[in-house]
């Protein structure tokens, strides 16, 4: 009983410190952004601040307001995922179902791209984007991020693809579906999951890429992430505007992966082959 | 010809010719050659592994064989798709759409051939209670049973009228009792549909209750069709005789003397009309043919198995091990001295090879190639 009872506790213990490592910064920024830059660095520190959200409405409107850059990260990141879904999808399918020979080394080169480090490929990329004319433009971007989301992508949906019996679609051909229809009425609808995890995943990377933003994009495609470099001078760090930046840069991915939680959680196949039947 | 309303110009007849099949180095299926008549309800009965699911997967279009062709009512459909070929499938696991309805499942078949609206809610209400489940269309798949997930599989393969009723194993996933009374359900569905049925199964009471023929795999290979009375009463080869009936046919080392036949030390008479010059057969007699006497050959109960309505029995004469069914119920102590006749014309023979030998002159062939 007591013994239970510890354990459970032991239990709650780790999991507010781990809690607690994840939100501290996220709380920390929050209240930063409420205070004016002067008590910010009051020292002290003081926890009775009047709060104020000038801060956020100087980020949004002031002269050096982020809405440019949301734009540029909203179009970099919806560009990628869409992109990058387009083509993950049928290849993951392809990659779990058909018979081809070069399955395994292909899923191997596919995984190998992720063990690269990105910051050993900025140096080449800007010397071939240079020769390329695609510094500085989204396109460029773009191509830079679908590169690294798309093997992710496809390495994570597959085992999704994967885990729907053949049958299932073998069922989907004798009825007469073709073999697009049985992916679309039949496949796809299974993995909707896991489409939802790899879209958050793919949204979440581009979404907070600053490497190859900040080396490629230069000073015309700003996406938030740079654009944080807005409050930081060589003279002072604007630390309550850049924590304001920063709660506004986060909000979409929240909201995202708020929004996909019940897709991601919900697993369908249960119930429909035997083994796997009644819950 | 066992189906009664054989017409000639009904559709169903599925012809195998020459079909191979080979995964990686296994030869699944080799020089299959097979007739389905129309409106037959025909079994593929065979051990695990000997390529049966194969050659029903090769008429449903799933796999395409090596060598050979299909033909359905004398077109080559080898490498037509899945879905033009008009035959649909009940799958061993059902394969049920887990994320539509019951209705969904039933109604997909209807809607990948643009079927009107109103026209597909008749006709899957009426596929539904015809299997029994019209109560249970607004159900996902993971909220019935067994049994029910397996009925609607049936409907949505029967919704679409199909010329071809193609199923693998349907019935495994079931529990005893339901699947005897879904077993004659389905034979029942079948004659009323008028529709060839081709049945995939390992289980020989199955294919013997529902079948009006069926083909016999083993290895890769067919090795006997026939009606079931034709397989079960004269088996082609030792190995069949051994895998058909509960228990299977008792196959004993005998040698063929000039007038008797020799086993286990005991002689018996020889039935007339045994082919000449075959010294060691092999005997085979059902455990039902063995009767138990006053006088015949000595044998020692080893062990009893009452069955309720019968006793199987496991003697041994005079060395050899026989399994022999009493329908006198009674026990049968171990050790028993016992008595057993057998009737000469129920003796089977085959020859070393396994082939059957056959004692009544002027009989037929065993194996009928189509």
């Amino acid at each position: 009983m007591i013994g239970r009872l510890a354990g459970r506790l032991a239990g709650a213990a780790t999991l507010i410190v781990f809690l607690g490592c994840w939100t501290f910064p996220v709380v920390w920024g929050a209240v930063t952004s409420l205070k004016t830059e002067r008590d910010v660095l009051a020292y002290p520190p003081i926890a009775a601040f009047a709060p104020t959200l000038a801060n956020y409405a100087d980020v949004l409107q002031g002269s050096n307001s982020i809405l440019p850059n949301l734009k540029s990260s909203a179009i970099l990141t919806v560009a990628t995922t869409l992109i990058t879904m387009a083509f993950a999808v049928p290849a993951a399918y392809a990659l779990a179902r058909l018979r081809l020979r070069a399955r395994r080394p292909l899923g191997f080169y596919i995984l190998a791209t992720q063990m690269l480090p990105p910051i050993g490929l900025v140096i080449p990329y800007f010397l071939i984007f240079s020769q390329l004319s695609l510094l500085n433009t989204y396109s460029g971007l773009i191509v830079v991020y679908v590169s690294f989301s798309l093997p992710f992508a496809i390495w994570m949906l597959v085992s999704y693809f994967e885990e729907i019996p053949r049958e299932m679609e073998e069922a989907a051909l004798i009825d007469r579906a073709s073999r697009f229809r049985a992916m679309w009425y039949i496949i796809l609808p299974q993995v909707g999951g896991g489409i939802s995890v790899a879209l958050v995943f793919v949204f979440l990377n581009a979404w907070n890429e600053f490497l190859f933003a900040v080396v490629l994009g230069g000073r015309t495609v700003r996406p938030v992430t740079v654009a944080m470099f807005n409050f930081i001078s060589l003279e002072q760090t604007q630390w309550a505007r850049v924590s304001a930046a920063a709660l506004i840069a986060m909000a979409p991915v929240i909201l995202l992966g708020v929004l996909a939680q019940r897709h991601i959680v919900k697993g369908l196949t249960f119930g429909a082959v035997k083994g796997v039947s009644r819950q | 010809m066992t189906t009664p309303k054989s017409r000639e110009n009904r559709l169903g007849e599925v012809a195998l010719r020459g079909i191979g099949k080979r995964f990686g180095g296994f030869q699944a299926l080799d020089g299959i050659d097979l007739v389905i008549r129309p409106g037959e309800f025909f079994s593929l009965l065979g051990p695990s592994g000997s390529g049966k699911t194969t050659t029903l997967r090769i008429i449903a279009g799933l796999e395409v064989p090596d060598s050979g062709a299909v033909y359905v009512d004398g077109r080559d459909v080898t490498h037509v798709s899945p879905g033009d070929r008009d035959a649909a499938m009940v799958f061993q696991s059902y394969a049920l759409y887990p994320h539509m309805s019951v209705r969904g499942n039933i109604a997909f078949p209807l809607r990948m051939v643009n079927t009107k609206r109103e026209e597909i809610e008749r006709q899957v209400q009426q596929a539904a209670e015809r299997v029994g489940i019209g109560h249970l269309l607004d159900r996902r798949p993971g909220q019935l049973s067994g049994g029910q997930q397996q009925r609607c599989a049936l409907a949505r393969a029967l919704v679409r009228s199909p010329r071809l009723f193609l199923l693998d194993e349907p019935l495994s996933n079931l529990d005893a009792r339901l699947r005897m009374q879904t077993r004659t359900e389905l034979k029942q569905l079948q004659r009323a549909l008028d529709v060839t049925a081709i049945y995939v199964t390992h289980d020989q009471e199955e294919a013997m209750s529902l079948s009006d023929r069926m083909a016999i795999f083993m290895d890769g290979r067919i090795v006997q069709t026939g009606t079931p009375e034709e397989v079960f009463g004269r088996p082609a080869t030792a190995s069949i005789a051994g895998f058909l009936g509960s228990p299977p046919m008792n196959l004993l080392e005998a040698k063929l003397l000039p007038d008797a036949i020799e086993v286990a030390g005991q002689l018996l008479p020889l039935p007339p009309g045994l082919p000449a010059g075959q010294q060691v057969v092999t005997l085979g007699v059902r455990p039902g043919d063995i009767a138990f006497g006053a006088t015949g050959l000595p044998a020692t109960v080893e062990l009893s198995e009452l069955l309720g309505d019968s006793v199987i029995v496991d003697l041994r004469l005079g060395g050899v091990a026989v399994k022999a069914r009493s329908y006198q119920v009674r026990r049968f102590a171990e050790g028993e001295a016992v008595h057993l006749q057998i009737d000469p014309a129920k003796l089977h023979f085959f020859s070393p090879t396994g082939q059957r030998l056959d004692p009544h002159p002027g009989a037929g062939h065993a194996t009928d190639g189509d």
